[in-house]
């Protein structure tokens, strides 16, 4: 009976061992946080980037609704677009404004738009080229996030028959 | 240790799930991206194809045109079964949209038919031709080219297009078989109540009263296939009273058929006193009056060997010519009036006006004209006394002292030429006998008769020539020989909408009208603003844009400010057209402009030429017709219910020369594909 006691109490786990183990334990966990944070950064770039990129889309989207005729007065007759698509050469910012007509994410604040029109032809068929650039503002959350810094999306408005 | 392993094992799962969970969170969003983009491609890449076909489909040389047209089993599926028509499409060019695209991305479009109607809405009539109403799919892939075929996106997008004939072929031989839209533009000049409208006006619709001239011609002269037709509507189907008739003037004389004059037969000096019951007392009074006039007691004379000869000659009907000579107006007249009573008819006119249109080139009449249309003149059936070998014996009674001799000569007529060439000219008009006692009779006129022949009456039946008359009996043609008279059972009938006849006018859906197939038309009810803003009628550069049938709910005026200049192929039909300037092709062009009212006049205030085809049909008895304020200068063909040159600028020479671009031996097609999409449908891949 006593043996057996003695034997119980030199299976117990030494200082040393725990000190193994927690070492263990220790890489592990931190491998497991880079992981985490690593997969955290991925998913916040896919996030803004997917910001980026629906912000690119919107004024594509927009701009066909228009339809050829009235971009064509912007590029050809200096007509103004709307003012919340500014076509042009510089960034714009996108604000965030609770009471604005146009509503867009508070993230979209963290981004600056380029749009810009260029007329396209080829035969007799007349287009107007759209070309809109999402560029993440400097010294953001969103830049620390993303992997590229810009999200450009093009697309072709074709004259249509009235 | 087997706890500090257990929960590494478990804690590195969870971080490597997390971390592809993560990773797929990246990828998803790259997915969606690409899938965007493959979208916008998509949507700029349909609408290019869509510009693309409504660009090549306005260019009727364009292969795809022409394959559209054809329904190629190459483009049309609409025939096929589900299993054989992935093939079927044509490619068609994105150029722009290629460009825009990005590298790892593929755009392709293919466009095929995927349903064509051809029989109207109300299935009873079958359209013309190749025409018809169908669907249009347009077919646009875009996808990545590497393996990753995640995000590739297809539009597929259906258009209405119609097809319709603006011209269609006609064999200028034939008739046609069936109703096309264009039947009318076969015609330099159609009208649909031509018959009935010159019966009401007792022929002046066709020979005015005061001049107004109309002068038919062909613009290719030398291609009888390329002629158009004059056609005067028919009243009946059936029967001789859908005649209309040209007078003959003295411009005309070369229609008059077979010979312009001939002897008949002679009659004796006898037979001449029986026919002219005074001939020989007239004489010897005047022989006594003649001796008196010397101083003689009295004097008589007899004529023998004279003989009388019955001839004809066909002169041109109208007042112009047959004034020139004595008393012929009024044998014509006297004439006409014994014919109205034998055949107990009022219907010809008392009036020999000059005819108030004229058809180029005579030689040709036969090529252009259909239906029953003849020329009317005078045929001078007449006598005369011929007197180159009579001689006159004359007796006279005189007193010589106590006593009264006679004095007897016997003189030849021909030693005095002039007195033969007189008689010879002295032409008497000839009568039917029978008709002319039973005239007489009627009318209560009780004078002498220019000539009793009933003495001859057989010799008159057995030679009709012999007789006057006022002949309607030949078509309006050049070159007739004797007896080549108007066939009156041929009654032409244009096949006309719905299979009805041109006379079956008495509710609107029976009428004749051209372009009758609504669904053919492109577009319906717009307004001259709509003209503008839809961009076919530019009123400051004047430029109108044709392309199939449009329909207006306005009265439209064009040439307001100057010359009209058309491009393509079309029909404007408005209620109303007014044409205030030239209107004239682009030049280097085939345009064909075709101008349609219904129950509206078109009015051209204008001398200069108007290259149009101008259609005024109502679609009952409303009556379309032409209004020309000035000469007109026509390069086309009118298409009408009436004539109604009442309408027409009086005293003036007006032109219309037909297109010969309207005679083709192939349909002119237009094809309509409308910018609405009537269907769509964005498949985005998966795998």
């Amino acid at each position: 009976m006593s043996i057996k006691i003695i034997k119980r109490r030199v299976l117990g786990l030494s200082l040393l061992e725990i000190v193994i183990a927690m070492f263990f334990m220790s890489i592990a966990i931190l491998s497991f946080f880079t992981m985490n944070q690593a997969s955290n950064q991925s998913s916040m770039d896919a996030y803004y980037e997917f910001l980026a990129f629906s912000l690119a889309r919107e004024p594509i989207e927009v701009f066909r609704g228009f339809g050829y005729d009235y971009l064509a007065s912007i590029v050809f007759e200096g007509a103004a677009p709307p003012a919340w698509y500014k076509v042009d050469d510089n960034f714009h910012d996108i604000p965030f404004d609770a009471t604005a007509d146009m509503q867009y994410p508070a993230e979209a604040d963290l981004f600056q738009r380029n749009i810009k029109l260029a007329s396209v032809s080829e035969g007799s068929l007349k287009g107007i080229k759209i070309i809109v650039t999402v560029a993440v503002k400097g010294m953001s959350r969103a830049e620390i996030m993303m992997s590229r810094k810009s999200v450009t999306l093009e697309s072709v408005v074709m004259e249509r028959p009235k | 240790m087997f706890i500090v392993v257990f929960v590494m094992a478990i804690v590195g799962l969870l971080a490597i799930n997390f971390f592809r969970m993560s990773r797929e969170a990246q990828s998803n969003a790259h997915r969606f991206q690409t899938s965007e983009v493959a979208r916008q491609l998509a949507a700029a890449a349909a609408d290019e194809a869509f510009m693309y076909i409504h660009d090549r489909t306005g260019d009727v040389s364009s292969a795809l045109f022409k394959k559209l047209c054809a329904r190629e089993s190459s483009i049309d599926m609409s025939s096929k079964g589900f299993e054989n028509r992935d093939s079927i499409g044509e490619d068609i060019p994105i150029e722009l949209t290629k460009k825009a695209a990005p590298d790892h991305l593929s755009v392709s479009a293919k466009a095929r038919i995927t349903d064509f109607r051809n029989v109207d809405s109300s299935g009873l009539g079958a359209y013309y031709g190749k025409e018809g109403v169908g669907t249009l799919e347009i077919q646009v892939t875009v996808k990545p080219k590497s393996a990753f075929q995640k995000g590739t996106c297809t539009i597929i997008r259906h258009h209405d297009y119609k097809v319709v004939a603006v011209v269609s072929a006609r064999n200028n031989n034939e008739q046609r078989t069936g109703y096309a839209n264009s039947y009318a533009l076969d015609y330099v000049l159609f009208l649909r109540d031509g018959a009935a409208e010159f019966e009401s006006t007792r022929g002046l619709s066709l020979n005015p009263s005061d001049k107004r001239v109309i002068t038919i011609s062909q613009g290719d002269e030398s291609n009888p296939e390329k002629f158009g037709k004059v056609y005067f509507g028919t009243k009946t189907n059936t029967g001789s009273d859908n005649m209309v008739f040209l007078n003959i003037d003295s411009s005309r004389e070369s229609l008059l058929p077979g010979d312009k004059q001939r002897n008949l037969f002679l009659v004796d000096g006898p037979t001449i006193d029986q026919i002219i019951p005074g001939f020989q007392s007239s004489l010897s009074s005047q022989a006594n009056k003649d001796a008196k006039d010397a101083g003689a007691k009295s004097g008589s004379a007899s004529m023998s060997n004279h003989e009388g000869q019955f001839s004809f000659s066909k002169e041109p009907i109208t007042d112009e010519h047959l004034s020139k000579t004595e008393n012929m107006t009024d044998y014509r007249d006297y004439i006409m009036y014994m014919q109205s009573f034998a055949n107990n008819a009022s219907q010809m006119s008392a009036e020999y006006y000059e005819p108030g249109i004229i058809i180029k080139p005579e030689s040709s009449l036969d090529k252009i004209i259909e239906g029953d249309v003849r020329q009317r003149f005078f045929h001078f059936g007449r006598f005369f006394v011929d007197l180159s070998k009579a001689s006159v014996n004359v007796r006279v009674r005189y007193k010589s002292g106590f006593r009264t001799k006679t004095k007897s000569e016997t003189a030849a007529v021909a030693s005095d030429m002039s007195t033969v060439e007189k008689s010879a000219n002295n032409f008497m008009p000839c009568y039917d006998p029978a008709v002319e006692d039973e005239f007489r009779a009627a009318m209560g006129i009780t004078g002498s008769k220019f000539l009793v022949y009933d003495v001859i009456k057989s010799k008159i039946d057995a030679t009709p020539d012999a007789v006057s008359r006022i002949d309607l009996r030949y078509p309006y043609r050049k070159g007739l020989t004797e007896g080549s008279f108007q066939k009156t059972n041929t009654v032409i009938q244009p096949k006309l909408y719905k299979h009805r006849e041109v006379s079956a006018v008495s509710d609107p859906l029976t009428a004749g009208v051209p372009f009758a197939h609504v669904n053919l038309w492109a577009r319906r009810e717009l307004t001259n603003a709509h003209l503008t803003e839809l961009g076919i009628f530019n009123s400051e550069t004047r430029k109108l844009k044709l392309r199939g049938v449009i329909q207006m709910s306005e009265a439209l005026t064009l040439g307001k400010d100057g010359e009209v200049e058309f491009e393509g192929s079309g029909v404007i039909i408005a209620p109303g057209i007014t044409i205030k300037n030239a209107l004239k092709p682009k030049s280097g062009t085939n345009s064909v402009c075709v101008l349609v009212t219904r129950g509206f006049p078109i009015t051209i205030d204008t001398n200069k030429r108007v290259e149009a085809a101008l259609i005024s049909m109502g679609t009952s008895h409303i009556g379309g017709y032409i209004r020309a304020l000035k000469p007109l200068d026509l390069y086309g063909c009118i298409a009408a219910d009436k004539m109604n040159l009442g309408q027409w600028l009086q005293n003036a020479q007006h032109k219309i020369t037909y297109n010969p671009l309207l005679k083709r031996n192939e349909d002119l097609y237009q094809i309509n594909v409308s910018r609405w999409v009537t269907f769509e449908r964005v498949l985005e891949q998966e795998e």
